[in-house]
């Protein structure tokens, strides 16, 4: 993948769909060399921080990449649209949004790519991943304040 | 005869099974697994979702464990991804397909042959020594959708599917209906209760 990617895949709706590849909103054929690379891509997540699940039906990843030595984050979501397959399943995707300041970054990018091939997120779902985003701010703020607070204790002690 | 299906688990010998749970999507595989665990599983399977380890229980004391494992969704993709590890890491194999769509469509009907194939060679070439007559069994779903013609329909998939290379995996069969269960519970018994039904 060059920066700046997305990947997503989308099941077919049936057996005899086939099933969507789009890297940079570019559909990428079955047959094509790199498709199960790319594949792998959505597939292997064990290494990277699961950072929301709702335990059944959606869960997200954050991973870490280094390109030319800038770090960036990435996300890879795995999830089923609002829209159902042939047996009235909602139809599963997965994701990979890379070069993202945040979750909620990579779930605009996520939103805008499914439009164009007729497809949407639970709003319930989008709401939990946003406010999920707000929520790692926010301990992040806990660890800034507790962190100045020991600092302000250590100098105290020193002077 | 609508299924052949031994006991394959011997219940006596205190180990834990590995069950690989493969298949076509929307055949049931995910379906097959909340009734074991009697938990509600995800409404469909994207990639993979863990399976935790849990005992089924039989009168006169029996019972088995089925170890951690994975329900992975049936897309085509997942074959080079997961088939070969599942296979190798699981003594028992249940291969799962919608046996209407099996008889009616015949790009369906390649993909499974398609399958099995893979999933025979790929025993062949992983477990030496070990019989897959009695370790693979085919679950044709949508039995239902045959109306009374479960017999005949029965026949005509085994047909098929024997003169096939892999005929030596097509041994152990059943034709069910995911949605009863009655009938996945006689499938549970059949399979792993040591009593004939």
């Amino acid at each position: 993948m060059k920066d700046n990617n997305s990947l997503l895949w989308i099941q077919g709706k049936s057996v005899n769909e086939e099933n969507i590849m789009l890297l940079n909103g570019q559909r990428i054929s079955k047959n094509d060399d790199n498709y199960l690379d790319l594949y792998d891509k959505l597939v292997y997540k064990d290494y990277y921080k699961k950072v929301l699940t709702d335990g059944d039906n959606f869960v997200v990843y954050r991973g870490t990449k280094y390109t030319n030595k800038v770090q960036s984050k990435f996300y890879i979501i795995h999830s089923n649209y609002h829209q159902v397959d042939v047996i009235g399943r909602r139809v599963g995707f997965m994701a990979r949004i890379e070069n993202v300041e945040n979750l909620s970054e990579a779930v605009d990018k996520l939103i805008e790519e499914s439009k164009v091939y007729g497809y949407s997120c639970e709003a319930s779902e989008i709401q939990l991943m946003k406010k999920k985003e707000n929520a790692i701010d926010y301990n992040k703020l806990i660890i800034l304040i507790i962190s100045i607070i020991i600092i302000l204790f250590i100098l105290k002690k020193i002077l | 005869m609508l299924y052949s299906i031994s006991t394959i688990w011997d219940t006596d010998s205190g180990d834990k099974l590995g069950m690989a749970v493969l298949g076509m999507p929307q055949a049931g595989k995910t379906l097959w697994y909340s009734y074991l665990t009697n938990k509600e599983m995800a409404k469909h399977t994207v990639d993979r979702t863990q399976v935790d380890e849990f005992t089924l229980y039989f009168p006169k004391g029996r019972q088995v464990t089925i170890r951690n494992g994975i329900d992975i969704g049936g897309n085509e993709e997942n074959i080079r991804t997961y088939y070969s590890q599942m296979i190798c890491n699981n003594e028992i194999v249940l291969f799962f397909f919608n046996i209407k769509s099996y008889l009616d469509d015949i790009s369906y009907q390649r993909k499974v042959n398609s399958r099995l194939d893979y999933i025979y060679t790929c025993w062949k070439k992983n477990k030496t020594g070990v019989d897959p007559s009695k370790k693979v069994s085919l679950i044709m779903s949508y039995a239902d959708l045959l109306g009374n013609n479960r017999e005949d329909g029965c026949k005509n998939a085994l047909n098929l599917l024997r003169s096939r290379t892999f005929s030596e995996i097509t041994k152990q069969y059943i034709i069910i209906n995911m949605m009863d269960d009655k009938e996945k519970g006689n499938l549970k018994i059949k399979l792993f209760g040591g009593d004939s039904i």
